[in-house]
């Protein structure tokens, strides 16, 4: 008989932290999980070395999660996990391994093109993602403690509330819109008297982030 | 365009042209940030430094950086930058 996998109240995250950036990454994401967890949801969390592809493909084969949360580095045409090994390329997309799926990439430039090939060839529901790179500050001395640099909060905090809106059961649009008009907000205040160095040095990147995030797909799509 | 105008405008590969004095601009800007703080961007973190190095060098980092401050600058100064989408 043939198995049938039903979509369940899952979230799948990858959270690589070889470098850096990703281990910044790989902190701020620790909000989204206990969010979930919160939630009621099945956690699979594909964090460090368990990033890589055979993990995540085996994941997504039987457990079948209906949210997939990337984070890590990316380009045009893939998505990575741990040092950099392609866990999403054209070769994935085709096995439809994506089918029906909510997806948010936490990396630089992937949406330019891989977003396309998502939603039409790999029939994804919905996908947010960057067109250039996603970009923002960090302040030395918080490489341990990622979660406690606001220089990284500016920018980390508002990206975060992707997946939480997500996870509270806002459709795609509702949480690309909330977390640009979070984003929309904090650069208004870093232009403003009131902003703190932090934030008036943040201000172009944010202002970046803002108009390379796009959604693609469904923007009713929920999970 | 004379010749000199042109020596003096680069295009980027997303084709927004950066002339001397706007590169200029974003060197200032770079160095008003303070040396504890780091670009995190493409991947890769750079100093206050590392960042104007690649900007002076006009590599694929430095005019990324400096695309992104040209941008704010751009959309700061006419107004755009107060609208919504």
């Amino acid at each position: 008989m043939e198995k049938f996998i039903r979509m369940n109240k899952s979230l799948l995250i990858t959270r690589p932290n070889h470098d850096p950036t990703t281990n910044y990454l790989y902190y701020w994401s620790k909000i989204v999980i206990k969010i979930a967890k919160e939630k009621g949801f099945a956690i699979m969390d594909l964090y460090g070395k368990k990033a890589n592809k055979d993990t995540l493909e085996s994941y997504i084969r039987l457990r079948n999660p209906k949210f997939l949360f990337f984070n890590g580095h990316g380009s045009a045409s893939i998505i990575a996990g741990y040092d950099d090994e392609i866990l999403i390329e054209d070769s994935l997309v085709c096995k439809s391994l994506l089918c029906d799926k909510t997806i948010y990439s936490r990396s630089c430039k992937s949406a330019a093109v891989l977003e396309k090939i998502m939603v039409t060839k790999g029939k994804a529901a919905a996908f947010i993602g960057y067109i250039k790179n996603f970009g923002f500050l960090t302040r030395n001395g918080f490489e341990t403690k990622p979660l406690e640099d606001t220089a990284a909060r500016i920018v980390l905090e508002p990206s975060n509330l992707i997946p939480i809106a997500i996870l509270k059961g806002n459709t795609a649009q509702e949480a690309n819109d909330r977390s640009k008009s979070e984003m929309r907000k904090i650069l208004f205040k870093s232009l403003s008297s009131e902003a703190s160095e932090e934030e008036r040095h943040s201000a172009p990147l944010l202002l970046s982030n803002i108009s390379n995030q796009v959604l693609l797909g469904n923007p009713k799509a929920t999970i | 365009m004379n010749n000199k105008n042109k020596e003096n405008r680069k295009q980027t590969e997303r084709g927004q042209e950066i002339t001397q004095e706007l590169k200029q601009l974003v060197v200032w800007r770079l160095k008003a940030i303070p040396s504890d703080l780091k670009i995190s961007i493409g991947g890769n973190q750079f100093s206050q430094k590392e960042a104007l190095v690649h900007v002076k060098n006009e590599d694929e980092v430095g005019n990324e950086i400096a695309e992104i401050q040209i941008q704010f600058l751009r959309d700061l100064t006419s107004g755009k930058i107060y609208q919504n989408e």
